[in-house]
């Protein structure tokens, strides 16, 4: 595959250098979203001539998911359908079970990574693969050393495609022909971040004038969490140092602690183009549920920090959950958004965490705004037998799949998980220390499933003008994907079943479902346009993962009702 | 480098041997670097010198307290240098000297590590406004300095061995701050290692071995099995019951009937296991399922040792809880001062015993690594060597 590809490579090349003066490739900046790309001379073969980028996990770098286009409307909704589906098995055997890609769509072409860190680029419109990137066999058969093969995506920017593979490392590929440019080992760049220590990846990095910027998962194995910067140019640090959210094991609040603290950043962060600062959510100590020998509000863990991107210096940091013993991480990340807020606009950051509060901090100063607005079930009173009964339980509250702010409403739709777990407390550190080696996780204590527990989902409007919620509703599975709304005043999300659906942001009215004919939505759809034609593209996983693209009069064959799969509480991270 | 040139070095540097000048022959050569060059080596080479170049480790703080700016100026012969770039070890962005030479870097000192700081580019450097010529741009490349962060170790006391002719007791102490705690050396984790057969006792390659408790969430994963069959995986054990699951290619054996394990505490385990030759039921009695306790540990945490050549024999023993140590070594290398030098280790240690504070480590079971600081011991109450405790650079 790769020789073909270095065909086309080569063809392409000359094909444009005749049209090089019309475009100058390495000074186009990161794609920007909503930019109609007036006249571009597209890679040989991509259909359309003007587009209207998704170009990052959050559509632009605050993280909003909200898009300006009013095509698709609630009247005209119901004439959706598929206008292409691919089903990534049967185009690479390797790829692995389950899809958490949030794509990633640039002039005309869609970014899909798979588990196991395939990366396929599809031509937009008709579904066409234009490229394909897998790792080598060697280096996927040390993924099975880590708990979770799930991947959220790439970043685009300077001409390539970046990606985080399980293992932890860092790959840059030739956004044109998916060719390897760089890849390289976190460990060699940033102390102890291997497999074998409990480090591994699944986030979906971002781009941002010149450098990449990526975080990690690990915090259930007792990792010690960072953010860092590499250069896009060449992958080697941006930063004096990762910016690192706890301390080192035996310092400070660690002193007595057999674990390394946790706090790590295991979803994409936002990021202010105006102010050049930076936020992500970091998610619980270590460990999880044994909480004696780390005393104290163990800071930056559960809680959304700001540090200047271009330095990764502390700006300010506020904290969700102190001294977590229920593994509530701020998982998601925040959204930067220009809110009204009791009649003022401001310009606000907000998350909503596994613990089912929301919060909503000044962005400059991280002043509350809003603080600890409940969207879920809270209660730790019920003691039975074995342990307390806890709501929300380990997956949230809100889990990793992301919100949407819509500015004509001025809401906010979370998506949530109503589902307790039963929390058994360990009695002394070496009992918290349970099970714990290369890609494992050890979650310090034991959490049950509470038997015969009704689990379900929500997505709750948070009017932001006010704090207080405007709706709340209920949907048969928990919500592990996230939500993306239109300027047509639609929200679209997916479910465990394998449906999509679209709500009226303004009444939380259900107004078009569709059976796709895959499983397990988990992730949230992107919106684009090409050519001014508005589509909605979706991953599925579950044992066939897949990828669909609607658009108005697309072929409406509903696919058979799929099976909802829930999977171990922490396969999601 | 022209004859001429390197005739004329080698004639400085007899001279400035003569003078008594110079790196002195037992220093090790982090020492040198830490020290800056002689007068005369200035004038022909780069020099990068920093304000300050020892640290001693001040404990992380979430204010960022435990980072500090270090001033530092690029020269060559005396002059400033402009628009170079400097490199800090891999884990950081190159550093951009300014107009007058000067630069800023940023040290973590919460964390021990020798760091070198040498010249990674001089593309766009310049002296007084013009760019380097070839023999400048040489000289100045091999411009070096480093900073080292560093726990201060001092020598309580000294006594000959009782029980080895030769060889000297020397009782010392890792120093930190008042209510910082550091984390030694001891035992970390268990291993639960040992062989995957089929069921005519043929090892099995690439199959993932995996334990995970029967009460709740939490589990254990090993490294694939090798040709032998061999795998391994480390780990906390609970002695509470755990099922066993064995996956090769697209086969999972579970224990039969429902059946756990129950894997016994503060210890590792050899677990041997063959596979059925039909369905995917594990028996949980020999010969499908054979557990024995087996000895050693992975252990993990900072330790000091002497920056000896490898073949010096001495021991040392795992710090206490107030990073006392002592080190048995012999009498004519003490007497020769050499330096500690400190690591943060994660090592497996194959001994029945469980090592604890105090217990002696074998010999040449620590090595010091590029990046370990050395630190020069300081002697308790007494005087000297309180320029290395304070972090103030010697110069010469």
């Amino acid at each position: 595959m790769k020789n073909t590809h270095a065909k086309i490579g080569t063809a392409l090349a000359l094909a444009l250098m005749l049209s090089a003066c019309a475009r100058n490739n390495n000074a186009a900046p990161s794609p920007t979203p909503g930019q109609t790309t007036a006249a571009p001379t597209p890679a040989a073969g991509v259909t359309g001539t003007s587009f209207d980028n998704w170009g990052s996990y959050g559509y632009t770098l605050t993280n909003n998911r909200h898009v300006p286009f009013k095509e698709i409307t609630a009247d005209n909704v119901k004439d959706l359908g598929v206008i292409w589906s691919a089903d990534l098995k049967t185009l690479d055997p390797d790829v692995k079970n389950g899809n958490q890609c949030y794509p990633v769509v640039v002039d005309g072409v869609i970014y899909v990574t798979t588990a196991g860190n395939q990366v396929f680029a599809f031509d937009a419109v008709t579904g066409r693969t234009i490229w394909h990137w897998k790792p080598s066999a060697e280096q996927a058969a040390n993924f099975a050393k880590a708990g979770i093969v799930a991947n959220r995506g790439v970043a685009v920017g300077e001409g390539k495609v970046f990606m985080l593979a399980v293992d932890n490392s860092l790959i840059a590929l030739d956004q044109k022909t998916g060719e390897l440019v760089k890849m390289i080992k976190l460990s060699d760049y940033i102390d102890g971040v291997t497999l074998e220590n409990g480090y591994y990846e699944t986030t979906a990095p971002q781009y941002y004038k010149g450098n990449v910027y990526i975080g990690s998962s690990g915090s259930d194995n007792g990792v010690r969490g960072f953010v860092a910067a590499f250069k896009a140019s060449d992958l080697t640090p941006a930063w004096e140092s990762p910016f690192w959210t706890v301390p080192p094991k035996g310092q400070d609040w660690l002193a007595t602690s057999k674990f390394q603290g946790g706090g790590a950043v295991w979803n994409p962060v936002a990021i202010d183009e105006e102010t050049g600062l930076m936020y992500f959510a970091t998610g619980n100590p270590a460990p999880d549920f044994y909480g004696a020998n780390r005393p104290g509000d163990n800071p930056h863990t559960d809680s959304v920090v700001a540090v200047d991107a271009m330095t990764g210096k502390l700006v300010w940091a506020r904290q969700e959950v102190s001294h977590d013993m229920w593994d509530y991480d701020a998982a998601a990340s925040p959204m930067i958004i220009e809110a009204t807020v009791k009649g003022e606009k401001k310009k606000l950051v907000v998350e909503g965490g596994k613990s089912g509060l929301w919060f909503a901090w000044d962005a400059a100063t991280g002043d509350e705004v809003w603080k600890g607005v409940p969207f879920a079930k809270i209660d730790h009173s019920q003691k039975v037998s074995g342990g307390t009964i806890g709501y929300p339980g380990v997956l949230g509250g809100e889990n990793y799949a992301p919100e949407t702010y819509d500015p004509a409403t001025n809401y906010v739709l979370i998506p949530g998980i109503e589902q307790p777990s039963l929390y058994k407390s360990a009695k002394s550190q070496d009992e918290a220390a349970t099970p714990d080696m290369p890609g494992a996780a050890a979650f310090g204590t034991s959490t049950g499933e509470v038997p015969n527990a009704e689990t379900y989902g929500t997505i709750t409007a948070i009017d932001v003008g006010t704090g207080k919620q405007a709706y709340q509703i209920k949907t048969k599975d928990p919500q592990r994907g996230g939500l993306t709304s239109t300027d047509s005043g639609l929200a679209f999300y997916g479910e465990l079943d394998g449906k999509v659906n679209a709500l009226d942001v303004k009444t939380g009215n259900v107004v078009w479902t569709f059976q796709t004919s895959g499983n397990n939505v988990q992730a949230a759809p992107s919106i684009f346009r090409v050519d001014g034609k508005e589509y909605i593209v979706f991953t599925t996983g579950g044992p066939k993962p897949k990828v669909h693209v609607f658009g108005l009069g697309g072929d409406k064959t509903q696919g058979p009702a799929g099976t909802a799969d829930t999977g171990g509480a922490h396969s999601a991270q | 480098m022209n004859k001429t040139v390197r005739r004329g070095l080698i004639l400085l540097a007899i001279a400035a041997a003569a003078a008594g000048f110079g790196p002195r022959p037992e220093a090790g050569a982090q020492e040198d670097a830490l020290r800056g060059h002689s007068a005369q080596e200035e004038a022909a080479r780069g020099q990068i010198e920093l304000e300050q170049t020892k640290f001693p480790v001040r404990a992380w703080r979430s204010d960022g307290s435990h980072l500090v700016s270090v001033k530092g100026r690029l020269t060559l012969g005396g002059q400033p240098v402009a628009g170079a770039i400097l490199e800090a070890g891999r884990g950081r962005s190159g550093i951009r000297t300014g107009e007058d030479g000067s630069f800023t870097l940023l040290v973590d000192r919460s964390l021990i590590a020798y760091t070198p700081v040498r010249v990674a580019s001089v593309r766009e450097a310049t002296i007084a406004g013009r760019p380097l010529g070839r023999a400048e741009a040489e000289r100045l490349r091999s411009a070096a300095s480093a900073f080292s962060v560093f726990h201060p170790i001092e020598v309580t006391g000294t006594e000959p061995s009782e029980t080895e002719a030769g060889m000297v007791k020397v009782h010392a102490r890792i120093v930190s701050e008042a209510g910082d705690r550091i984390s030694f050396f001891r035992v970390d984790k268990y291993r639960i290692a040992g062989r995957v057969t089929d069921a005519g006792g043929r090892p099995v390659r690439d199959a993932v071995v995996w334990i995970d408790r029967d009460g709740g969430e939490g589990f254990a994963k090993s490294t694939p099995t090798d040709r032998d069959g061999r795998y391994e995986m480390y780990y906390w054990p609970e002695e509470e019951a755990a099922n066993l699951t064995v996956v090769v290619g697209p086969r999972r054996y579970t224990l039969a009937d429902g059946k756990t394990l129950v894997l016994p505490r503060h210890t590792s385990v050899d677990l041997r296991i063959r596979l059925p030759g039909e369905g995917t039921a594990i028996a949980d009695k020999p010969p499908a399922l054979v557990c024995t306790t087996a000895k050693g540990a992975m252990y993990s945490g900072l330790l000091a040792g002497l920056d000896v050549p490898p073949e010096v024999p001495y021991t040392v023993t795992l710090p206490d809880r107030d990073g006392r140590f002592v080190l048995t070594v012999p009498k004519d290398v003490w007497e020769r001062r050499p330096a500690f030098f400190e690591t943060r280790l994660t090592k497996f240690v194959g001994r029945e015993k469980v090592l604890k504070a105090g217990d002696a480590l074998p010999v040449g079971f620590v090595q010091p690594g590029d990046r370990d600081p050395r630190v020069t011991a300081s002697v308790a109450g007494g005087s000297g060597g309180s320029a290395e405790a304070a972090g103030r650079p010697k110069r010469h």
